[in-house]
């Protein structure tokens, strides 16, 4: 599982290789450390025209961060009204070594293509200053919710913009783009801490809706957000599942491992080191969605957090594929969660601002060559996020997907040299994501905060070429 | 006051403050004068960098210390015996923050670039400073208020033929190569004196003194240039917002307003933190912003005129401020 070649390019003699050949740079990405602040960095903050001025104010008043903003008289307003001591930021008298770990632009007054000005006179003078591991976020509103087609057009084109800025940054730097529907400003705030803090680091060039909390969320505690949830992850043994469970707990949930008979062990070593609790069953079996919800009913009165995580692969290419290799695949990561989802909510087992996670993968997106089942089934996931998100909506429920690139586990180190070497260059920041990123996410959606969070497909792939 | 014609019974005494001590001895006589303790006084202030004091070697002045404790002409021996050639070398003064080790011209780079201050706008009230000082020598405002001193008329720092065009050329002293300020754009550092008669109404009036001026109250701060991130010279970005709310009168009410500063980068670091809503909420505790934005740079006084005026007569209230930074 260790990376070798960015073992080797971070030495010093490496850096100075890779960097006289041009081969790919493979920072060593920072990562969340408990106790350890959103932000380790200064934030610039612009919002030229922008109604997300006084909710990002207090979101970055909130998790005290140094903030710097430019001289503008509007967003200066909003930040004394949020009692935001930021400083100013102009790029004429500015030190050519004053250096930004965020740069966050407010694009949702943008309303024309020509006023796309904006951005590049925001970023030009700024986009260099972004330092390692740095985070460039826009905030836009979705072209269908912008009014006039010249705003939606304008808003529709930041999505380029942002995709290229996230392959231009360097050191680990990432990039995204944050819709907001209007009157969901006061929803922003688990999605920008997130994406802000060292949780999002394997994720980049990525397109997120916020919309309206599909439940009242109530004061989080951001120290610990799913205190007193219960959460039920599938397939918790091993891998990123193992990392979902450990980070869901972390977070504060009472963590339910599922798995089958023969990981019980592992199963086990996962949730007792975590302080959970595990059940053993096939989740492909006729009666598993039953006993599941039967044991969430009897043992904890319901279920907060759902994780779809249980998933195989049976590569073959398609004219060599064998039915049970098909519907082995389809029946695990795409038919058993619909079946479990299913009986949760007949059984009303899904607590009110519950959240359904599924997992997808880059190869559900993309599509991937000997993996017409693995591919079919999670792309099908993206249709189960798509399909339930309005339906759950009405429940007070979320269902969201991540969907994993290159992530560096057993499964991928078990690749042949040439592919896994593709695998994890091909991306923004030329190496392969860990369990944790994963998980990182996953927690995010899961996060009570999260409530304006529904319908999206995440990828966690440092920006993978692949399928982008 | 023994050495001047002044009455050789006159108390007199010193004070210093880093950057307001005439400033602060004028509030010190005029409180005097409010309390009835004094019916009149001169308060001044002296500067000098062409004739600073140079102390001794530090190293020099331990050995001569002890010299002059030793007891016996053996300790004296034995002190003496620690001279080294290099006390000689005398301990320069230099124009440098101790805790620091920057010179106010760095620190007002730094809050330049803390507030986004352009070389083009110090540049710019650089050249219209000058102008101004030029046109009030020329017009004879200042002849009653400067006195003539070994041929010195006129301030030495006064450039009159200076302009925006021939500032740009300048290379930056502070701030690094990047930086904002030049020698145009900041002030040299120069020898001055300045001094001025108080006194109560009833002694001016009973000496048939013109009343030219009330003093009507003052104030100086302080900021923590050290510890927290505020800028050197932005006291008076304090002082003033506190001195108008005790009077219960803003920016607004005054006629003319002078910053007097050595540095134009530091007046646009006061006015811009004035007309900035954060600054105004978080440092000054202010609902709204003190200065209106983009009512400009402030006017010279122009004192003369003002004070010949009947409204200036008749509202008997000072109403000028000025300011001046202080640590």
């Amino acid at each position: 599982m260790t990376d070798r070649y960015q073992q080797l390019v971070n030495t010093p003699i490496g850096k100075l290789v890779t960097k006289q050949v041009g081969l790919p740079q493979a920072p060593r990405l920072e990562r969340y450390e408990p106790h350890q602040p959103v932000i380790s960095g200064p934030v610039l903050f612009a919002a030229p025209g922008g109604r997300l001025a006084k909710s990002v104010a207090q979101i970055l008043k909130a998790i005290d961060a140094e903030v710097s903003t430019p001289m503008d008289d509007d967003l200066r307003t909003a930040a004394a009204q949020a009692k935001l001591d930021a400083g100013i930021f102009n790029p004429d008298a500015a030190s050519a070594d004053e250096r930004f770990k965020a740069l966050v632009f407010d694009a949702t007054g943008i309303a024309s293509s020509d006023e796309l000005q904006r951005a590049w006179a925001f970023f030009g003078p700024s986009i260099r200053r972004v330092g390692a591991s740095g985070r460039v976020i826009v905030l836009g509103t979705a072209p269908p919710d912008a009014g006039a087609p010249e705003a939606a057009i304008a808003q529709r084109a930041l999505e380029g913009l942002v995709r290229a800025i996230g392959k231009e940054v360097r050191k680990g730097a990432t990039a995204q783009l944050i819709y907001v529907k209007p009157k969901a400003e006061n929803q922003l705030e688990s999605t920008l801490r997130f994406f802000l803090s060292p949780k999002s680091a394997f994720v980049s060039g990525q397109v997120v809706r916020v919309g309206p909390g599909v439940a009242r969320t109530g004061t989080v505690d951001w120290a610990a957000p799913l205190a007193g949830k219960v959460a039920l992850v599938t397939g918790a043994a091993r891998g990123i599942s193992a990392a979902v469970a450990e980070v869901l707990a972390r977070d504060g949930a009472h963590v339910i491992g599922v798995d089958v008979a023969p990981m019980a062990a592992e199963l086990a070593a996962v949730t007792g080191r975590i302080g959970g609790s595990s059940l053993t069953a096939d989740i492909t079996a006729d009666d598993s969605p039953a006993t599941i919800a039967s044991h969430l009913l009897d043992q904890h009165g319901g279920v907060d957090v759902v994780v779809h995580n249980a998933g195989i692969t049976r590569d073959k290419t398609l004219h060599r594929m064998i039915e049970d290799q098909w519907s082995q695949v389809i029946g695990i990561n795409l038919t058993a969660p619909q079946r479990i989802d299913r009986e949760l909510f007949g059984r009303d087992a899904v607590r009110r601002n519950g959240r359904i996670v599924s997992v997808s993968s880059i190869s559900g997106i993309a599509g991937n060559a000997g993996q017409t089942n693995y591919s079919t089934s999670k792309a099908g996931v993206i249709g189960f996020v798509e399909a339930w998100a309005p339906a759950l909506t009405k429940r007070g429920v979320t269902i969201n997907a991540v969907a994993p690139g290159f992530i560096e586990t057993r499964m991928t180190a078990a690749m042949p040299i040439a592919i896994r070497e593709a695998g994890r260059r091909m991306n923004s920041v030329s190496q392969g994501g860990l369990p944790v990123d994963v998980a990182e996410t996953i927690a995010w959606f899961a996060s009570p905060g999260s409530a304006g969070v529904t319908g999206n497909i995440v990828r966690v792939c440092g920006q993978s070429l692949l399928g982008a | 006051m023994l050495g001047s014609l002044l009455a050789a019974q006159t108390p007199a005494y010193d004070v210093q403050q880093a950057c307001g001590t005439g400033l602060e001895a004028t509030i010190l006589v005029a409180n005097k004068i409010a309390l009835g303790q004094i019916d009149c006084g001169i308060a001044g202030g002296v500067d000098t960098t062409s004739d600073a004091p140079i102390a001794v070697n530090e190293d020099l002045r331990e050995v001569l210390l002890a010299l002059s404790r030793a007891p016996s002409n053996a300790a004296r021996l034995k002190a003496l015996a620690r001279l080294r050639p290099q006390q000689i070398v005398p301990e320069i003064p230099r124009n440098v923050e101790p805790r620091t080790g920057l010179s106010m011209g760095e620190h007002t780079a730094i809050m330049a670039r803390d507030w986004g201050i352009e070389r083009e706008a110090q540049d710019e009230l650089a050249a219209a400073s000058h102008h101004r000082l030029a046109a009030a020598y020329d017009t004879g405002w200042m002849d009653d208020l400067v006195v003539p001193f070994l041929g010195q008329e006129r301030d030495q720092n006064l450039r009159p033929d200076s302009s925006v065009e021939k500032l740009a050329k300048l290379k930056p002293v502070f701030g690094g190569p990047d930086g904002t300020m030049t020698a145009g754009n900041s002030t040299p550092l120069s020898d001055g004196a300045s001094a001025v008669l108080l006194a109560s109404e009833e002694w001016a009036k009973a000496r048939g003194i013109p009343v030219q001026a009330y003093f009507t109250d003052a104030q100086t701060a302080a900021v923590d240039y050290v510890h927290r991130r505020e800028g050197l010279l932005m006291a008076p970005a304090y002082a003033v917002p506190k001195l108008l709310a005790r009077n219960g009168t803003a920016l607004a009410d005054f006629d003319f307003y002078e910053i007097h500063e050595a540095f134009a980068a530091q007046v646009l670091c006061t006015l811009k933190a004035w007309e900035d809503p954060v600054f105004c909420s978080e440092h000054l505790g202010l609902d709204e912003a003190f200065r209106r934005a983009g009512s400009g740079p402030p006017q010279r006084p122009r004192r003369l005129a003002r004070r010949r005026s009947p409204v200036w007569r008749h509202r008997r209230a000072d109403r000028r401020v000025a300011g001046q930074g202080a640590q």
